[in-house]
């Protein structure tokens, strides 16, 4: 009788387990299948004409390389800059 | 009691027949009998069965109280229900890992009409949340009660999805399918390719790798898709501008050979391939061959110097026209004066090119084109490939005029292998569109006193030729314009269509970008590539020069920077951003 119990106990258990492993697994397939969609999106939206298109009707002007100058010597360092500590 | 059972219960059938008919009853007397006599054993045997009883009602009642109080796991699933990844097709990525193509599942909203319980109330609920359905069409359909399936709206969003759902229509239900969505829609559009309605590339990468795709095979590109995005917008803008009938470029990166960026305009979205004309579909860059022009100039000065036949002062009689059987080859710019072999790439003459192309041999001519791969297609592992044509006979005369790119065409692609070997090390770099192909070992083709010499003039062309609209101040630019007039439809050139092209390397003494523009048939005032292909050129490294870190360079910054890699200088240089009008410190 006691064994009876503790197999069917036993079954219980595993058909839970099983249940449960199942929702997991769904779980996990719906989760993976959410990452591909936000990953599409996130392509869409970090898209460089879309985002040239967000910064152009911002008023923002594409950088020019003029703008840029190679840093040949450390900046000067001043007196108030020495003295200042975060 | 005892012994009485046992012989009654080993008794043979025969025998146990016999003895009911002789004495019936018998047996059954003798044990009741038996048990009257020891009642305590009775009373035994009855608490057993209401042990068990009592055992089991229990049971019973315990699970029913589990199941009345313990909340069930939800939903209540069958584990033959078990999920299975379907086979998808792989993703499809830039140089970066930046996601150009992708495999999405979605559901498409189908009707049961026999379960369709009040038409009239479906359509009208339904075109609340799916307006563009066809409404005649969807009641026609519901009311063909016969049928069990009909196609409601295919491929929803996720948000339609969950509207219809709320809306609890009974007979409609949804089908998981999967579609291929290209997030930056236009962008690649002619190196993607597309897909037909069965899941089946049908052109670009998509058709060049469908096994692998199919197998679920990630595809890896040598695209950068910020710069290739540069590149579209930068073709665009001059096609605009040029009123031209189609632009297209090159971006390679001349150390590896691999293809940076490759556009078209016009494109296509290959979201919805066939909802654009056969004409926006076709890649310029890998599948036309055209006669390039000027640009092949670069080849003849190559050439001469390769061969000894001239040097950078050799000075050649370009005064009048060149007369060479019935053919007579003149100067778009002539200046009716003996130039020098910097002066002939400067101002583009033709007579010059073709005089050195003629010192130098058809012979020798053949076989320099074919080291610098121009008789041999480039093969990118495209569908779309290109082949080159040129005369079976290699005369005289086609040698002088393949020397000012006429009598040859080529693919751009080849075009730009051809250069980019002239302003490296003189090795030949194979295009590489595909991660996963192995580089073909660079072979050496041309003396690097010849690239040196061909960077000169490449750098003259810029600073005081044809291409001065190229400069982009503070960048060290080398290049040369095209302008092919086109093959008309009637036979001999068309005197108004041209081809007009402007490539070049930057930084020119260890190149970082090499850059093909072409813009075929601008229209009037645009008509040569120094007018629109150059400008665009400009426009495209000015956009792009911070994405690879190049800098303006000066005199101190040339012996400072110009021997670490671009690598280097991304890592270690520190950048400071200023504007002209910021106020500088005091």
């Amino acid at each position: 009788m006691a064994g009876f119990f503790g197999v069917m106990h036993l079954k219980s258990d595993v058909t839970s387990l099983a249940r449960e492993r199942l929702q997991l697994v769904k779980e996990q397939h719906r989760l993976r299948e959410d990452v591909r969609v936000l990953k599409a999106e996130y392509a869409h939206l970090t898209s460089p004409d879309r985002l040239w298109a967000l910064a152009t009707q911002r008023g923002y002007g594409e950088l020019q390389v003029q703008q840029l100058a190679h840093m040949q010597a450390p900046l000067p360092v001043t007196a108030h800059m020495v003295a200042w500590r975060p | 009691m005892k012994s009485t059972k046992i012989k009654t219960s080993r008794k043979a059938p025969v025998q146990k027949r016999r003895v009911k008919k002789t004495r019936p009853g018998r047996s059954y007397a003798t044990s009741r009998t038996v048990a009257n006599k020891t009642g305590e054993g009775m009373h035994r045997r009855s608490m057993l069965v209401v042990f068990v009883l009592s055992l089991g009602f229990s049971f019973i009642g315990a699970r029913l109280a589990w199941v009345a109080l313990v909340p069930p796991v939800e939903p209540r699933v069958s584990l033959r229900e078990m999920p299975l990844e379907a086979p998808r097709r792989g993703d499809i990525v830039d140089r970066h890992g930046t996601l150009l193509a992708t495999t999405l599942k979605v559901f498409s909203l189908y009707a049961d009409p026999k379960r369709v319980m009040d038409a009239a109330e479906v359509e009208t609920k339904l075109a609340q949340v799916l307006p563009e359905v066809n409404q005649q069409r969807l009641r026609r359909h519901l009311n063909q009660k016969n049928r069990r399936f009909v196609w409601v709206k295919r491929h929803l969003t996720p948000e339609q999805a969950h509207q219809v759902n709320s809306l609890g229509l009974p007979g409609l239900g949804f089908r998981e399918e999967f579609v291929r969505v290209y997030p930056h829609q236009t962008m690649a559009a002619h190196i993607l390719g597309g897909m037909s309605v069965d899941g089946r590339g049908i052109a670009g990468v998509e058709s060049a790798m469908n096994e692998a795709l199919r197998q679920g095979e990630k595809v890896q590109l040598t695209l950068d898709s910020r710069m290739q995005a540069q590149l579209r917008r930068t073709l665009f803008d001059a096609q605009q501008q040029a009123a031209a009938k189609a632009a297209w470029g090159v971006v390679m990166d001349p150390q590896t050979g691999d293809i940076l960026a490759m556009a078209n305009v016009p494109d296509y979205d290959p979201n919805h391939v066939g909802a654009y004309p056969a004409t926006n579909r076709m890649n310029r860059a890998t599948l036309g061959a055209y006669e390039m022009g000027s640009t092949f100039k670069l080849f003849a000065l190559a050439l001469g110097l390769e061969t000894g036949k001239i040097g950078l002062d050799t000075e050649i009689d370009c005064s009048k026209p060149l007369q060479v059987g019935k053919y007579t080859i003149r100067d778009f710019h002539a200046k009716k004066r003996i130039l020098n072999a910097t002066e002939i790439l400067r101002y583009s003459s033709n007579i010059g090119a073709a005089q050195i192309a003629d010192m130098a041999g058809g012979q020798a001519q053949q076989e320099f084109f074919a080291k610098l791969g121009l008789l041999t297609p480039v093969d990118l592992g495209l569908p779309e490939l290109g082949h080159p044509t040129y005369p079976d006979r290699w005369g005289r005369i086609h040698t002088m005029t393949m020397a000012y790119g006429h009598g040859i065409a080529v693919t751009s692609l080849q075009l730009a292998a051809a250069v980019n070997t002239l302003v490296t090390d003189g090795k030949y770099r194979s295009p590489r569109l595909l991660m996963n192909r192995a580089m073909i070992e660079p072979k050496s083709v041309v003396d690097p006193r010849t690239v040196a010499d061909v960077k000169e003039l490449m750098r003259d062309v810029v600073h005081h030729g044809s291409g001065r609209n190229a400069q982009v101040k503070g960048l060290d630019i080398g290049g040369k314009t095209g302008t092919a007039e086109k093959v008309a439809s009637t036979g001999g050139y068309s005197e108004d269509k041209n081809l007009v092209s402007f490539i070049g390397a930057v930084p020119l003494d260890k190149p970082e970008l090499l850059i093909l523009i072409m813009v075929d048939e601008p229209k009037k005032g645009y008509e040569t590539g120094g007018r629109i292909a150059a400008p665009a050129f400009k426009n495209f490294v000015q956009r792009t020069a911070l994405q690879v870190g190049l800098l303006p360079q000066t005199e101190e910054s040339r012996t400072t920077k110009h021997s670490q890699s671009l690598l280097e200088r991304q890592r270690s240089t520190t950048y400071a951003a200023f504007h002209a009008s910021r106020p500088t410190h005091p």
